[in-house]
């Protein structure tokens, strides 16, 4: 029993080393964002590991302003607030159709919008840009709207799909009794059932957009229009060497309302992904 | 057919609409434009109107000009993925033995996976700068023989293009390998523990089998994912070099039609991306059809 135990000690502590050591890399790049955002590049070349000496807001103030991060800002959140209010729209309408109504060649259908899901986007890339450019869509909020409702459509109907089997069929049932049609059903029985879950949706949409790159990258080189994402990535070039704390205060701008959103929901969102991920 | 059945269809065809028009411009649409693309000539950036021989299929394979890129993405998969299912598998294992700690472990692990794809690639560029935190840290512990420049050479660039892929990815594995072994019977790791079996052992005899189903299909869908997904983390950290030695499939169709203009070669990579991706999420869905036949929602 006695050898049992010293084992068992033993193998805690191997466990917690390692544990420690992936969760210190965490808790590193995390604590490395933050402290050296309040740098000054000075500051920062001299001892990129200590705790800054004052709270200075000087890099988010110049990135915010001159460094342009406002407007990205601003046309990510737009585009992908508009983007996720389509794509979840869309994705009720359909969702409730393969829940409640039966059709021909609904099983073939349902399987086509799955696979959607799985097309590599380098390879839409390439052709949708040249669609794009002839209907002079490059450069808009419009193009770029459409792409990311179409490329989360088949993961958000499959979501809302499962929320919406979870109503009792009696619910339904009586409603139809009643002389709900259609509309009245979404309207009154589906969406207010299952508003937790489109949520999470919302949340999850949200984030995939907001970290997008290759599309927004390709589809919106004009500053104007740029999101955060593309602004983040062409500093690198703009003030690569000398004023990295420039840098690493947009990428906290940059992490900051997906992180807090994530914390907020955390358990839905958790519970969200892996319902996603296991078809 | 009868009337009412008509009815029902249409209507159903009809709340269908919206989201039929986008997917099909989205996806059906382009995926004939990318096959007609690779088939016809370019002339810069216009298409003409004649069949090219599969000329640019011919280029590709003739100069070994895409085995390079392809070998480099099944390289970065090879070394990724057993290496993700290998950590899950031991996080899954000791946070389903209830290890101290083990609710702010599973917390902390899955932040990474929060963290955006950009954000994440160039903070760890910084960290493994060669004068960053990392390579000081190895200073400091008289690591001197690890200390690389991280991004200066193409070998180590591929390493730390590995790492923030398995980085980011661990937390959302974790969640689906827990999902599989929250629903095993406790019982079978009691029995094994009373017949004298170390935590080792555990992993190795009770623990694993109960993944094996859900590893095979984690296997396939991370190949897919790390295939089609690895655009974002390579433009921010390595910009496919240095030289071309971190210019992955999916970095390569970029390179090629919109760093070179070369619209028809890089078509004709994407069309090859494409059907192996295709092969790939074929035999996902026949790993999946233990279920029955049921539709898809």
């Amino acid at each position: 029993m006695k050898k049992y135990r010293l084992e068992h000690i033993l193998y805690n502590i191997f466990v917690q080393i390692i544990f420690i050591l992936l969760a210190a890399t965490i808790i590193f790049s995390l604590y490395y964002l933050v402290a050296n955002s309040f740098k000054s590049p000075n500051e920062f070349s001299s001892n990129q590991f200590a705790f800054p000496k004052s709270f200075d807001l000087e890099n988010f103030k110049y990135i915010w302003n001159e460094g342009g991060i406002k407007n990205s800002f601003k046309n990510s959140l737009f585009i992908c607030f508009l983007s996720t209010l389509i794509c979840i729209l869309v994705a009720v309408l359909t969702g409730f159709t393969f829940s409640f109504k039966r059709f021909t060649g609904k099983r073939t259908l349902s399987y086509l919008i799955l696979t959607t899901m799985y097309v590599s986007p380098m390879a839409l890339v390439v052709p949708l840009f040249i669609q794009m450019s002839r209907l002079k869509l490059t450069n808009s909020y419009i193009g770029i709207i459409i792409i990311y409702i179409g490329l989360n459509l088949a993961y958000s109907i499959y979501l809302v799909s499962t929320y919406f089997k979870n109503i009792p069929e009696e619910v339904i049932e009586a409603a139809v009794i009643d002389g709900c049609n259609n509309f009245g059903l979404l309207g009154r029985i589906y969406i207010p059932l299952s508003l937790s879950g489109l949520l999470v949706l919302f949340i999850i949409d949200f984030s995939t957009m907001w970290n997008d790159l290759l599309f927004s990258f390709i589809f919106l080189q004009d500053e104007k229009y740029q999101t955060i994402m593309i602004a983040i990535a062409k500093y690198q070039g703009k003030y690569g060497t000398g004023n990295m704390t420039y840098i690493i205060s947009a990428l906290l701008i940059a992490t900051l309302p997906i992180l807090v959103l994530y914390l907020i929901t955390q358990r839905y969102f958790k519970r969200g992904v892996l319902m996603g991920s296991i078809k | 057919m009868t009337s009412k059945k008509i009815k029902n269809n249409l209507s159903s065809y009809f709340l269908l609409s919206p989201a039929a028009v986008i997917l099909l411009f989205v996806f059906a649409y382009q995926i004939v434009n990318l096959f007609v693309y690779s088939l016809f000539s370019w002339k810069g950036y216009e298409l003409t109107n004649s069949f090219n021989n599969f000329q640019y299929f011919a280029t590709l394979f003739s100069k070994n000009t895409i085995a390079i890129p392809l070998l480099r993405s099944f390289g970065i998969i090879i070394i990724v993925v057993p290496l993700v299912i290998f950590i899950t598998t031991f996080i899954t294992h000791n946070i389903y033995r209830k290890i101290a700690g083990w609710r702010f472990y599973l917390w902390i692990f899955f932040i990474p996976s929060v963290i955006p794809v950009v954000v994440a690639g160039i903070t760890w560029r910084f960290l493994l700068n060669f004068n960053g935190p990392v390579n000081m840290l190895l200073r400091f512990l008289h690591l001197n023989f690890l200390v690389v420049d991280w991004f200066g050479n193409g070998k180590f660039a591929l390493i730390a293009l590995c790492w923030i892929i398995i980085w980011r990815e661990l937390g959302f594995a974790s969640i689906i390998f827990l999902a599989q072994l929250n629903s095993v019977d406790p019982c079978l790791y009691e029995a094994a523990t009373l017949d004298g079996a170390n935590e080792f052992q555990l992993i190795r005899h009770v623990t694993l089998p109960c993944l094996n189903n859900i590893i095979k299909f984690y296997t396939v869908m991370m190949t897919i994912y790390v295939l089609n997904n690895l655009f974002g983390v390579v433009l921010v950290t390595t910009n496919g070099g240095p030289g071309y030695s971190t210019t992955v499939l999916e970095y390569f169709i970029y390179f090629l039609a919109f760093r070179s203009g070369k619209i028809g070669l890089g078509s004709a990579v994407a069309v090859i991306l494409f059907i192996i991706t295709i092969v790939l999420v074929y035999i996902y869905v026949k790993l999946n059809r233990n279920k029955k036949g049921e539709d898809a929602f």
